[in-house]
């Protein structure tokens, strides 16, 4: 990871524990929200395996994300500062896929579930800022900027385009 | 100490910015959530600039209160400042948000008399003191490039009371600044859905006059739909509200008073939209702040005289 000495793994470690020290209640319904469920998350070359036994968060790194049936969900550093910084909207992210979900539609509802948990309880815990400010040092938003002014251009001509159409055919 | 709703404790500074020979809207807001006692309690500092092709430039910063300087009428953060001269004879804003296009250093002097507002919203209340319209000078760069702020205006205010963010309660409020120190000032305050609404307030202020529009001699229309919104912030708690990255916003603000003294005709048409999005730091609740840019027209009788005049505005829009 960019801008981090961390492992994902350590990182990962990191934010649930914040969670169970000031709102150990959240941390508890992400553990039953995965229930006995396996997942593995990348972010760039860094992977890590994701499970919970009896409401305790075990993380492991791995060298992929592995060809099994486990669901998984794998983005860049790049797409997730764009995303905090509010350069990138989740379904951009998708739609051009520097953010993929891999799974069963449970499964990925509910990764995309504790995600929310988690980012939800972020601000109203200052050590999880923190973690994710240690992750935005020194990176430059400028080509993520860049990126959302020609999305926002090609966009307004898609627009555009569509409504020389619908007047070219009077409708 | 010793405040009772102290945990519900929010206050803030807020100035737009005018260029509508650039077709450019700002604003600076500086903002403290939560008792300075609560670790959790947050600091927010938000400079955005939207120009005639609907980018948004800036961005926001989010720490602590040991992290940043508050005196009693401004609030400093490392990116983003807004605060009175010792003199108390005009406001200084500076943003340093480089990475994002945007930086300025500002000066904004008074030009209009100031008014003051307090009343109930949600489970406190909150107190609003305005300075409708401001001279400025310094300059503004925006994507590289540099303007003068020097014969451009603004708009201030002041927010301060109890409340907590989620709450079933919103505004709507809107600045719209005309030639020849002409500024017209709305807001109402509503319930999240906007179906309920509370009285009125329209100020039109032209130099030093001022006219003030009883609820009952308001008559606000909101029409149309604006296309999405074009940047959201902060950005993770836009990943997780992606079920609000189209709100429903007007794109057409219709505002009509009728006095004794004065009546006006305002039309407001947005251009682009963001969205602030704002959590209770202390516990569950979220509240979003769509801040529409775009210009108006102004159709009015002032004292037996008629005006007919142009300029640029924002319309926010509170859910």
């Amino acid at each position: 990871m960019s801008n981090s000495s961390r492992h994902l793994s350590e990182w990962l470690r990191k934010l649930f524990s914040e969670l169970q020290k000031y709102e150990p209640h959240r941390a508890r319904f992400i553990a039953r929200i995965a229930g006995d469920r396996i997942a593995r998350v990348g972010l760039d070359d860094e992977f890590a395996r994701i499970t919970f036994k009896n409401e305790k968060l075990s993380v492991r790194k791995v060298p992929s994300l592995g060809r099994d049936d486990l669901p998984w969900g794998q983005t860049d550093t790049a797409t997730v500062l764009a995303l905090l910084s509010g350069y990138t909207a989740l379904s951009d992210a998708l739609a051009e896929g520097t953010l993929e979900l891999q799974g069963s539609t449970e499964d990925v509802v509910r990764i995309c579930h504790i995600i929310e948990v988690l980012v939800d309880a972020s601000t109203r815990i200052p050590a999880m800022q923190q973690l994710s400010a240690e992750l935005i040092d020194g990176w430059s938003p400028a080509p993520a900027r860049q990126q959302l002014k020609m999305r926002s251009a090609s966009k307004q001509q898609l627009r555009d385009a569509e409504k020389a159409l619908l007047n070219r055919e009077r409708l | 100490m010793g405040d009772p709703q102290a945990a519900a404790y929010k206050d803030w500074l807020h100035l737009n910015l005018f260029l509508p020979d650039e077709g450019i809207v700002a604003l600076v807001n500086v903002s403290l959530h939560g008792p300075a006692s609560d670790l959790r309690s947050r600091v927010v500092g938000v400079a955005l600039a939207a120009g005639a092709d609907g980018v948004w430039y800036g961005g926001i910063e989010i720490t602590d209160f040991k992290s940043v300087t508050i005196e009693s009428k401004g609030i400093y953060l490392q990116t983003v400042s807004l605060g009175a001269t010792r003199t108390d004879d005009a406001l200084l804003a500076c943003i340093r948000f480089s990475g994002d296009g945007l930086t300025a250093d500002i000066r904004a002097n008074p030009c209009s008399q100031s008014f003051t507002h307090e009343t109930r919203f949600g489970s406190g209340w909150i107190g609003w003191s305005a300075v409708p319209l401001l001279e400025l000078d310094g300059s503004i760069c925006i994507d590289n490039k540099i303007y003068s702020l020097s014969g451009a205006f603004a708009y201030h205010d002041h927010n301060w009371g109890r409340w907590f963010w989620g709450e079933d309660v919103a505004w709507e409020w809107g600045a719209f600044v005309l030639p020849d120190k002409t500024v017209a000032v709305f807001t109402r305050a509503t319930n999240k859905a906007h179906r309920h609404l509370y009285p009125s307030h329209l100020v039109l202020v032209r130099g030093n006059s001022s006219y003030v529009f009883q609820p009952g001699q308001v008559n606000v229309s909101l029409n149309g739909r604006m296309r999405g919104v074009q940047r959201r912030l902060p950005g993770a708690l836009a990943t997780i509200h992606a079920d609000r990255c189209h709100p429903d916003l007007p794109s057409v603000v219709r505002i009509r008073g009728e006095s004794a003294l004065a009546s006006l005709q305002l039309e407001f048409v947005g251009n682009t939209a963001a969205q602030l999005i704002v959590a209770e730091p202390t516990r569950p609740g979220t509240a979003f702040i769509n801040e529409i840019a775009g210009t108006c027209s102004l159709l009015a009788i002032v004292e037996g005289t008629q005006l007919a005049a142009q300029g640029s505005g924002i319309f926010e829009y509170v859910e």
